[in-house]
């Protein structure tokens, strides 16, 4: 690898394998992952490689990056003044407070392990049947999955959110299965869904919502049944609480109105008893049409289609008299 | 590998050690009191009748109500007490014996099934783990310790109705071949005082030569249960690696240490070695290999044909009879090469190849491995703490003062022969050889069922002998270690006896099989031993013993 975020994006995307596989958290700040690195230059066209110099004390992906940009930066420095020979060959520690590689203390000769074959184990032998049972038993890797939500026309933005989390992919997964538009289902999974979760701290197993409700929450919106704004309300109940789309709008009356005769009816409500603001409205403050649009839509309790709201207000609106 | 047929007659002058098929002895006793003096004119007793299974007649005489269990732990208590003065076989002994006596017989009062092994006193090797006896490997590292687990092999002889009668003395931590490296004391071999029972399991070898116990477990890494088996005179077993587990067996070379057998007949060695084998999820070395009976070999000499071991192929190890072994040793070696030619087996002489290279291999990889083995010892996990200002100096103290020379010499070698830049010259190499041993042996197996060599080069040598000379006793293992390197089984039994002591010393024969066929080496060794007329292996301190 060449410079720090490479390394860095390596070691991230190590930590999502294993976390896919379900074989460690992969956390660094805990141990269950550990990285050290190794770093030489050599000048462009020379074959040999230069002395390398081993790096520890690394705990977090931007400090590998940084101690592996610092540590090219300081080894080319001191080629450029002529010093090449004072890159040893050693073990440098990473200093997270003052940002740069330091010689470890000096140890008193070579680490002498004295290792030899531990003849109280015996062989492990993996047959050619074990490791298919395992090859088969992989769950889809980060990499595979990546190509398959851009082959969707996801957005870069958008796989690599999805794919970054393993039971967030299968969310995703389950939901566009039940025929959820993809995009929508994305963008759900992305804004909404993933603010809750950062607020409440909670996995995506963790939130009451489940990928059929989310389906069938895309689907009524996608019908007209509900309104986006109100698809935002019972989706935080879903999150919150559980429950089903279908109860819910049954629960709360959600339905949307999308019969014109009554939204004429709240409409011609509203402008009579706004008399002043339409007023004011005719005589040319057009910017009081939200101020209308909000009344109906707070008598309608939020339930009137936005789009047939806004048709039949300003047709009232325009008209004289 | 070349094969000659055998023509070789012993010099006359030595007739009389040879394989006693031909003399008589007569036996005179003295009628008091058991003396530490052994008889000094006379041979030992002949009765002519062979060792008969010990562990069978107890059964037999407990099933019949013939004697008690508690009776008969008496007498063999009894006899102990009266020999550990002149022996120190034991440096344990255990205070519940009776009480377990006094259980079994109660079982067998209410008519209850009792174990195959119900009645019988063991003698436990002090490395192998006791739950609630001391066990210390001979070494005042571990001069307080009781465990807090039994080793699978004594929990398995115990399931079989066996009673631990006490621990045995060896050289610390297995390394020796004569008790005199134990921290504690050393054992004298019963067939003369002042002379060693071998090692590293001579306690163990003599209890059972002296009749302390029925039957002992041993251990064995390069020789420790053949060579004390062959100076006592009792049978000693080695079995294939992997056989028996070693859970509980303090380590002293993984790859080469295993668990083995005593006993004063060839069947009680086999019918201890079918209790305590088998695959332990403990021990992962251990083989899952199915355990067949081994009793089911020792067939009574009734029924056999005259040439019982008519077809069987032998192959006498010609590197084991050359410069360096007693000459009375090779007389009664070959005195057993007739009488196995008698039984109706063809011998030839056989040749391995890098035979005399399995020493020093031996004693890089042992040591090698007993390095790692031993740093477990650091006086903070279990036994003996000196007392420092500072963790390094307690480790170094601790160990400076809890282990003896022949350990720390050990330890030295193998941490020097793994070193970085000795690693490829010593230890590298000598794994190299151990491979070329393998195929050796492998070859030879497969044209031979068994091959013969005596187990040691001598009978018993004085106590202090070769102490100051560790080249010298190592060298006396020249027979054994090429059998742990390969990790095949072994049997010793005794074939004749060479000059020495008040009554002769006893010489005993090895036999090595292949791998798992310890079922072949116990069917022949016990018609050899049951067909081998006018000897009785009894030491004439016993012998006196049994006549008051």
């Amino acid at each position: 690898m060449r410079n720090g975020i490479e390394a860095a994006e390596y070691a991230a995307e190590v930590q999502r394998v294993v976390r896919y596989l379900g074989v460690s958290n992969g956390n660094m700040q805990e141990g269950s992952l550990r990285c050290d690195v190794n770093v030489s230059i050599r000048p462009v066209g020379q074959s040999e490689f230069g002395t390398k110099v081993e790096i520890k004390n690394l705990n977090s992906f931007s400090s590998v990056s940084r101690a592996i940009d610092f540590e090219i930066e300081r080894q080319a420095l001191l080629h450029s003044q002529g010093q090449g020979d004072q890159i040893f060959q050693e073990t440098r520690l990473w200093e997270e407070g003052s940002q740069k590689t330091v010689t470890m203390r000096k140890k008193e000769g070579l680490s002498d392990y004295r290792y030899f074959p531990e003849p109280d184990l015996p062989e492990v032998i993996l047959t050619e049947e074990y490791v298919d049972s395992i090859q088969g038993s992989l769950p889809e890797l980060p990499e595979a999955k990546r190509r398959r939500f851009e082959k969707m026309g996801l957005s870069m933005q958008d796989v690599l959110f999805l794919a970054n989390d393993i039971n967030v992919a299968q969310f995703f997964d389950s939901t566009i299965e039940l025929g959820a538009d993809v995009k929508l289902a994305a963008n759900w999974i992305m804004s909404d869904i993933a603010a809750y979760m950062k607020n409440e701290r909670l996995s995506i197993d963790e939130v009451k919502l489940t990928p059929e409700e989310l389906a069938e929450l895309i689907a009524s919106i996608k019908s007209g049944t509900i309104s986006g704004k109100i698809g935002k309300e019972i989706l935080f109940e879903l999150l919150a609480k559980g429950g089903t789309v279908k109860g819910i709008i049954k629960e709360k009356d959600l339905v949307q109105i999308v019969d014109p005769s009554e939204i004429e009816k709240m409409v011609d409500k509203v402008l009579s008893e706004n008399p002043k603001q339409l007023e004011q409205y005719r005589g040319g403050k057009t910017k009081l049409e939200g101020f209308f649009a909000g009344q109906v839509m707070k008598i309608s309790k939020g339930k009137a289609n936005p789009g047939l709201l806004n048709k039949i207000l300003l047709k009232k609106l325009n008209a004289k008299s | 590998m070349v094969s000659t047929t055998l023509h070789h007659h012993p010099p006359r002058s030595l007739s009389r050690f040879l394989s006693c098929s031909t003399k008589s002895r007569s036996f005179h006793s003295k009628p008091t009191q058991c003396s530490s003096q052994p008889i000094t004119d006379q041979p030992p007793s002949s009765t002519s009748s062979p060792p008969q299974s010990q562990i069978l007649s107890i059964r037999h005489s407990l099933l019949s109500r013939h004697v008690t269990a508690t009776q008969l732990a008496e007498s063999y208590l009894t006899r102990l007490k009266l020999t550990e003065p002149h022996l120190k076989s034991f440096l344990h002994v255990s205070d519940q014996v009776l009480n377990e006596a006094q259980s079994l017989d109660l079982q067998i009062e209410r008519n209850e099934n009792i174990g195959p092994l119900a009645g019988v006193l063991v003698g436990v090797k002090d490395n192998i783990c006791t739950m609630d006896m001391p066990s210390t490997a001979g070494s005042k590292v571990l001069e307080n310790y009781r465990p807090p687990f039994d080793a699978t092999a004594v929990k398995r002889f115990k399931e079989s109705g066996a009673i631990v009668v006490g621990k045995t003395n060896l050289d610390e931590f297995g390394m020796g071949s004569t008790t005199e490296a134990s921290a504690f004391q050393v054992t004298a071999n019963p067939w003369d005082v002042s002379r060693v029972p071998g090692g590293s399991s001579g306690g163990s070898a003599a209890a059972v030569s002296a009749g302390q116990c029925v039957v002992s477990l041993g251990s064995d890494t390069g020789g420790s249960v053949r060579q004390p088996a062959s100076f006592c005179g009792v049978v000693g077993l080695k079995p294939t690696y992997g056989r028996v587990s070693r859970y509980g067996l303090m380590a002293y070379a993984s790859s080469l240490d295993v668990i083995g057998c005593f006993g004063s007949s060839v069947a009680d060695a086999g019918i201890l070695l079918t209790a305590i084998s088998g695959y332990d999820r403990l021990d992962a070395t251990s083989s899952k290999r199915a355990v067949p009976d081994y009793t089911s070999q020792f067939i009574s000499t009734e029924l056999l044909d005259s040439k019982p071991l008519k077809g069987l192929k032998i192959g006498l190890i010609r590197e084991t009879l050359g410069n360096g072994v007693d000459i009375g040793i090779k007389s009664a070696v070959l005195g057993a090469v007739s009488h196995l030619e008698e039984l109706g087996c063809t011998l030839s002489e056989v040749s391995l190849p890098s035979f005399s290279l399995g020493l020093p291999a031996y004693y890089i990889l042992a040591s090698s491995e007993s390095s790692s083995n031993l740093s477990r010892y650091d006086g903070v996990r279990y036994g003996n703490q000196a007392t420092a200002d500072e963790l390094n100096a307690l480790y170094g103290d601790s160990r400076a003062t809890g282990f003896g020379p022949e350990v720390k010499m050990r330890i030295l070698m193998g941490t020097y022969g793994l070193s970085a830049g000795y690693y490829d010259a010593y230890y590298k190499r000598a794994q190299q050889v151990r491979t070329l041993i393998q195929k050796s042996f492998k070859n030879a197996l497969d044209e031979y069922d068994i091959l013969i060599s005596p187990a040691a080069p001598s009978a018993a040598y004085k106590i202090g002998e070769k102490k100051n000379d560790p080249l010298a006793m190592y060298a006396g293992d020249i027979m054994t270690v090429n059998v742990n390197l390969a990790g095949l089984p072994a049997l010793v039994l005794p074939c004749g006896f060479v000059e020495g002591g008040a009554a002769g010393l006893p010489v005993g024969l090895q036999m090595i099989g292949a791998a798992f066929d310890e079922e072949k080496l116990l069917r022949v060794g016990h018609i050899f031993e049951q067909t081998l007329q006018g000897c009785r292996f009894i030491p004439p301190l016993i012998a006196d013993c049994n006549a008051t």
